[in-house]
């Protein structure tokens, strides 16, 4: 057998030494050859280090966010959150560390930023003239995100096959596929949307807890819903008619603005001008009465002689301005005599004029 | 000292040829069947330590978890005749290993064969429903029906199905087009009325607009009327009661405001000589 000769002697000093400390670990109290107990110890230390070695390799950390799920024998015990931890190495023990705190993400409908028709090409469920739900079918084209992360990690790692891969992907797609399947394409595509995001959400947490996945639905959004290539232009058109009407609205409301208040202002001219007449009657009016009055009352002090003043006055005034003729009876003239039986009509020039 | 490695290394040395064959870890997401030249000696459904006889014994081991069952899309005809290609998947765990082992074998031959059966009971159930009931309505009845179907059937296989679902339900391209020509008619039809219906407004709008400010204005003329009325009878009163003091003396007086305003400048006017006016024009004894 192999035996070195220089090392043996250090070898068996340093044994003394450590026969001194496992003195007790002897065994029957055999001393055999000294060189034939080395090998020994050295095996000896190895299965001590190895067994140091493993039991220490059982300390693990957890960080924030994480969960360590551990399993003894194959069987699951218990999970453990941040910290300093020991479980059973390998192969008595096992462990799986997962993030459960991260949001993970799911597209449909989307891959890589492309666009998956086969994924978001869907059959909508309109109804028909009589309002039979799913008789004139629609296509629409649908992007999901759902957001989701994990609440049950020992579902997760251990009750279903790829829960977070396969899984998951089946049942969003059933369920958007279903919810959107029960309604009008106009729902996803336009006013609905938030209604058909909760119905699937609600659907597919019902599904992947029935899986038991151990998976939580944080967030189902729709990111885009669009008119299937083929039909786009109808459907804008539509939206563009949409607009068109509103702006017919607005203009006649503008119409209406306009219209109105000139209405009530012609109105108000109307009823002013009247009460401005009224006023301008009653006045007149008054002013008259009031006159004639002032006057009466100075013409029942004289009321002979005022009338004649009062006349001759009015004549003053009146005929100087006028073409008189005088025609007395007493010498025989007439009114006919002044007539212009030639027919010249020009009586005024004829017969000359004072002025 | 040396007894104590030497039993050392010849335990580990037993153990690791031994231990395997002796001793065997079923996992949380595992069962086992222990085997002895084909015959089962013992079916495992827990996790756990287990023993069983070295050389002579073989484990085998299968999915404890939930597993899909993935049909590929078929295209299948409707009660209506209609078209549709329909993806479908199951989900189901192996119950009974034992007889997963005796009828299937594995677990890519038990997939197939579960996916057969679905296939054929959801071919049945679809042809007899309407499409438009598939699409929308009944489509978790569908479903359920297909499970309930299934899942005596797979039984038979150690399988048991807790879920059918239809993944998708797409329309064949040719049957697609015409879909989308339908629809484009559908929004025409929509975008035109849209546009009728803003007419509509437009007409009913400017109509009432007209009518209002034609009422407005009709009131405002019908109350200008009064107004003047009223102005023009207080007038007549006022008038009436300073005149009714002396009513011949007013109309000597308003007659002689008239004539001022009826003889313009120009005017021609024919007097008779013997006219109060001129009573003292021709002889002076004429006053008296």
């Amino acid at each position: 057998m192999y035996r070195p000769e220089e090392p043996e002697v250090n070898f068996d000093q340093i044994l003394e030494r450590i026969r001194g400390f496992f003195g007790r670990f002897k065994i029957g109290g055999v001393r055999g050859g000294g060189g034939s107990s080395v090998w020994a110890i050295i095996v000896l230390a190895l299965f001590g280090i190895g067994i140091l070695v493993w039991v220490g390799s059982g300390f693990f950390t957890v960080q924030p966010g994480e969960e360590a799920a551990l399993r003894r024998l194959g069987m699951f015990d218990n999970i453990q959150g941040p910290g300093l931890h020991w479980w059973w190495p390998t192969p008595i023990g096992a462990r799986d560390i997962v993030k459960v705190d991260d949001i993970r993400r799911l597209e449909v409908g989307v891959r890589g930023g492309a666009p998956a028709l086969d994924e978001s090409l869907m059959i909508t469920g309109d109804p028909d003239e009589a309002g039979q739900p799913g008789e004139a079918p629609n296509i629409v084209d649908v992007q999901l995100l759902v957001q989701y992360d994990i609440k049950n990690l020992q579902q997760f790692l251990y009750r279903a096959v790829d829960p977070d891969g396969q899984t998951i992907k089946d049942a969003t797609e059933t369920a958007l596929r279903q919810v959107v399947g029960s309604r009008p394409i106009d729902d996803p595509l336009t006013d609905k949307k938030e209604e058909t995001q909760a119905d699937t959400k609600l659907l597919l947490q019902r599904l992947l807890d029935e899986y038991e996945t151990g998976i939580n639905v944080r967030e189902v959004k729709l990111l885009n819903v669009f008119a299937p290539e083929q039909v786009k232009d109808a459907f804008d058109d539509v939206v563009r008619a949409k607009e068109d009407k509103a702006r017919i609205i607005n203009l006649a409301d503008a119409y209406r603005e306009s219209i109105l208040p000139n209405a009530r202002g012609e109105a108000a001219r109307l009823t002013e001008a009247a009460e401005a007449y009224k006023q301008e009657r009653v006045a007149y009016a008054e002013g008259q009465s009031q006159r004639f009055i002032s006057i009466l009352s100075e013409y029942e002090l004289a009321p002979e002689v005022t009338r004649q003043r009062l006349y001759l006055e009015a004549m003053e005034e009146i005929l100087p301005d006028i073409r008189k003729y005088i025609i007395d009876d007493d010498t025989g003239g007439g009114l006919i005599e002044f007539l212009d039986l030639t027919g010249d009509s020009q009586l005024p020039t004829s017969l000359g004029s004072r002025n | 000292m040396k007894i104590l490695a030497i039993a050392l290394i010849v335990l580990a040395a037993v153990a690791a040829i031994v231990g395997p064959q002796l001793f065997f870890v079923v996992d949380e997401k595992q069962q086992a069947i222990v085997t002895r030249f084909g015959d089962v000696q013992q079916s495992i459904r827990s996790p756990g330590l287990y023993v069983k006889t070295p050389f002579i014994d073989a484990t085998t081991y299968f999915d404890r978890r939930l597993l899909s069952f993935d049909a590929p899309p078929e295209s299948l005809l409707t009660k209506d005749k209609k078209r549709l290609i329909i993806d479908v998947y199951a989900r189901g765990r192996i119950v009974d290993p034992v007889l997963f082992r005796e009828t299937v074998q594995t677990e890519s031959q038990g997939k197939a064969r579960a996916v057969d059966i679905i296939t054929s009971e959801l071919r049945r159930e679809i042809a007899s429903d309407n499409q438009a009931e598939i699409i929308t309505t009944k489509r978790e009845d569908i479903m359920k029906r297909v499970q309930v179907l299934v899942q005596p059937k797979l039984r038979e296989f150690g399988i048991d199905i807790i879920d059918v679902r239809i993944k998708r339900a797409d329309f064949p391209p040719e049957i697609a087009e015409s879909v989308y020509a339908r629809m484009q008619s559908e929004r025409k039809r929509k975008a035109d009325k849209e546009r009728a219906e803003g007419q509509e407004i437009d007409a009913e709008v400017r109509a009432a607009v007209d009518r209002e400010a034609s009422i407005i204005k009709a009131t405002a003329q019908r109350q200008a009327e009064i107004t003047r009325g009223e102005g023009e009878g207080e007038a007549i009163k006022i008038f009436a009661e300073a005149i009714a003091q002396d009513p011949e003396f007013y109309k000597f007086q308003r007659s002689l405001q008239a004539y001022r305003k009826i003889f313009e400048a120009n005017s021609t006017v024919v007097l008779p000589a013997d006219s109060d006016l001129f009573e003292f024009l021709q002889s002076e004894e004429g006053l008296n």
